[in-house]
């Protein structure tokens, strides 16, 4: 069974390389048509996430339906500006549902989708989100379920790579004082505490301009290895000044890191040698997600990053429970994705548990020279 | 006949106001006509300040934020009855507004409007700090249904008509002051504060006064927001939040009620109606609010008003003449 289905992505894979003519041709062929609901921020303050998500999306409906579609039907999907704000996501959703679509891709980030986790219950459509807050899995929403690594996983992940394979003695923690950051800090705090290791944790708020009080405390502890989980600008400011200030000792940090609009604000030598955990990277030499990059960057000419990704893998995996589904009615097609295991995408390997989780580990990266370069896939109970 | 004209008129409005819900079935309208009578409601107070009275308020986000925090959290963690936590937030307002109206006092121009941005960031990010007692970034989950005489207000639809008749109401109160001696006080600040201030008028109590109504109506508009969306975080309740409000004031026409009402919906109704254009309708949307900004300086409501249309580029118009 599961080697059928990573044939089968292999296949849609090399299908889509034989190019857009066998597209025409297939899709002519399908008859009637299965439409999903997409919301992403193609406008507002995150417009470059909404752009690749949507590109992911496109990319997997294309290779879906010169695949033959779905249930011998076209998949298509009907896209709408969330803005990435909480009043339009809800506006949009409400527009999504009125749609008659059987299952709706986004809102992304954790706040829209918990504003808008009522209103998928209430029309009883599932849906599939890359929010990646640990309290999103508390809100008891049979219709919930997320397609990328929550971040108790990422946090479970870093501590057990600097435990068991850089052997850390005693570890720093640099956290973001918001949500995110104490979210992961305690994470890790946990599986530190687990293994009996000895740690230190030092804030800083969002916005900070200098770290040396920090990293100076970090320096006098005399830690090992620093896990740093923190937003984008603070990341740049934490690389640059643990150099600057000459502290050579292996870094773990959050995912934004591997991302090239935060590796284009810092000098090389800034990052050398340090590990990220994160969902993806380009870089992976698996089958599935080099076919994937290569694919993708022979219809966008650029390397696919997070969001493509993630949004990618979802759509195949929404095509996947509508197939096992055997029909398009909303109820059964949740009751296919919970039962969804074992699928093998770019994004990692989608097993649905009880709480609508789908993906249970993530990539552990190096990077050289910029380039993020995947060195493991760990995964945790 | 003019008046009886906008007497037609506001009938008309209403009439539409009432009869669309039930005609259109879409639960999409319904949800953002929701939020264009929530909307009016917010302006309506923002008018009072910075319309009429010229003192630039740029901290509505935070004002919101304020009044759908207190509604939230008293139906959620503290269990209050629904009507308690309106309540709560009309104090709330009582209190941003004294709190705001005093520094008001002193500041003028743009320091004013930084003191209310900064009191809008620091309401933003103690709400996203406040783990305990917030909820932090993930916000208020599962706020309650209003409960009207035991009739809960479960649907959008139901919602709309709740709110249309507090719109309602709000904007009669807002023209009845408006049009009383507190209504040309206002005024005759923004205009010459020297002038006010030697007829005997006592500016502070005045300014304080229109900040108050301000944040009272801006706290309610918040609770509003909060029992028709279900779950408030803070993210929502940024800058962006507060320009929105003050877009939609200038563009339906400052210092009037009208103005307040005709800039909520078109503000809010449009890019939603532009949603067709798919990529382009934010950009559409932005191009039709410039154009209006530059070619109705009074508003949208000087369209119905009449004789301040395009006053200015008649004018110009004739000095290039004259200099032929």
């Amino acid at each position: 069974m599961k080697k059928k289905r990573i044939v089968a992505v292999i296949l849609s894979l090399t299908m889509m390389l034989s190019g857009a003519m066998a597209t025409g041709v297939y899709a002519d062929e399908l008859d009637g048509e299965i439409k999903i609901g997409l919301s992403c921020a193609i406008t507002g303050n995150f417009p470059l996430a909404g752009q690749r998500t949507k590109e992911g999306v496109d990319l997997a409906l294309e290779e879906i339906n010169a695949n033959g579609g779905v249930l011998g039907k076209k998949l298509v999907y009907t896209v709408e500006d969330d803005q990435n704000t909480q009043t339009t996501a809800v506006n949009v959703v409400t527009k999504i549902l009125n749609e008659d679509v059987c299952a709706v891709i986004g809102p992304h980030t954790s706040g829209n989708a918990a504003a808008t986790s009522e209103l998928y219950k209430n029309a009883q459509i599932p849906f599939l989100t890359g929010g990646s807050s640990p309290k999103l899995a508390e809100m008891d929403n049979p219709y919930f379920f997320r397609i990328r690594p929550s971040d108790t996983i990422n946090g479970q992940v870093a501590a057990k790579y600097a435990v068991e394979t850089l052997e850390a003695k005693k570890i720093g923690i640099s956290y973001n004082n918001n949500d995110f950051g104490t979210g992961g800090r305690d994470v890790v705090i946990e599986a530190l505490e687990e293994a009996g290791i000895d740690y230190v944790a030092v804030g800083h708020n969002a916005g900070d301009k200098d770290l040396t009080g920090q990293i100076m405390q970090l320096m006098s502890e005399n830690v090992d290895c620093i896990i740093s989980w923190t937003d984008d600008a603070e990341v740049v400011l934490t690389a640059r000044q643990l150099y600057e200030l000459g502290m050579d000792v292996p870094v773990i940090a959050s995912a934004g890191i591997v991302m090239d609009q935060v590796l284009n604000l810092l000098e090389p030598e800034y990052v050398e040698g340090w590990y990220a955990v994160t969902d993806f990277v380009s870089t992976n030499d698996d089958e599935v997600v080099k076919g994937f990059v290569d694919n993708f960057n022979d219809k966008y000419g650029y390397n696919p990053e997070l969001y493509a990704s993630s949004y990618y893998s979802a759509t195949y995996v929404l095509a996947d429970a509508i197939e096992r589904a055997g029909s398009t009615d909303p109820e059964a097609i949740r009751e296919a994705l919970t039962k969804t295991s074992e699928l093998k995408l770019p994004e990692g390997l989608y097993t649905c548990d009880e709480s609508g989780d789908m993906v249970h580990g993530c990539v552990v990266a190096e990077i050289k020279d910029k380039v993020p370069t995947m060195i493991d896939y760990v995964t945790v109970e | 006949m003019r008046k009886s004209l906008k007497g037609a008129g506001i009938l008309l409005l209403l009439v539409i106001l009432v009869v669309v819900p039930i005609v259109d079935k879409n639960t999409y309208h319904h949800i953002v006509l929701c939020q264009t009578l929530v909307n009016i409601v917010v302006v309506t107070g923002l008018n009072f300040i910075t319309g009429l009275t010229g003192q630039m308020n740029m901290g509505t986000a935070g004002i919101m934020a304020m009044g759908a925090y207190s509604a939230a959290l008293c139906s959620t963690k503290f269990n209050f009855p629904i009507i308690v936590g309106f309540i709560v937030a009309i104090l709330m307002g009582l209190i941003v507004g004294k709190g705001l109206g005093y520094p008001s006092l002193r500041l003028k121009g743009v320091y004013l409007s930084l003191t209310t941005i900064g009191f809008s960031e620091i309401t933003r990010l103690v709400l996203t700090n406040w783990v305990d007692l917030t909820g932090g970034t993930m916000g208020v989950q599962n706020i309650p249904w209003i409960n009207l005489f035991g009739n809960k207000l479960d649907t959008s639809f139901k919602i709309y008509y709740f709110y249309l008749v507090i719109a309602i109401l709000v904007t009669i109160a807002s023209y009845r002051i408006i049009h009383s001696k507190w209504g040309r006080v206002f005024k005759a600040i923004k205009d010459n504060v020297e002038a006010v201030d030697a007829s005997g008028v006592d500016i502070a109590k005045m300014k304080i006064l229109a900040f108050t109504l301000a944040t009272v109506l801006g706290c309610f508009g918040g609770a509003m927001y909060a029992h028709m969306m279900g779950y408030i975080n803070p993210t929502t309740f940024t800058q962006d939040l507060s320009a929105n409000y003050l877009a939609m004031m200038m563009i339906g026409g400052i210092g009037t009620v009208g103005g307040s009402v005709l800039g909520a919906i078109v503000i809010t109704i449009l890019p939603e109606v532009l949603r067709f254009m798919e990529n382009y309708y934010w950009l559409v949307f932005s191009t039709i609010a410039l154009l209006f900004a530059i070619f109705l300086p009074n508003g949208i409501v000087s369209l119905f008003t009449g004789n301040k249309l395009l006053k200015r580029f008649g004018r110009t118009e004739k000095s290039f003449k004259g200099e032929e």
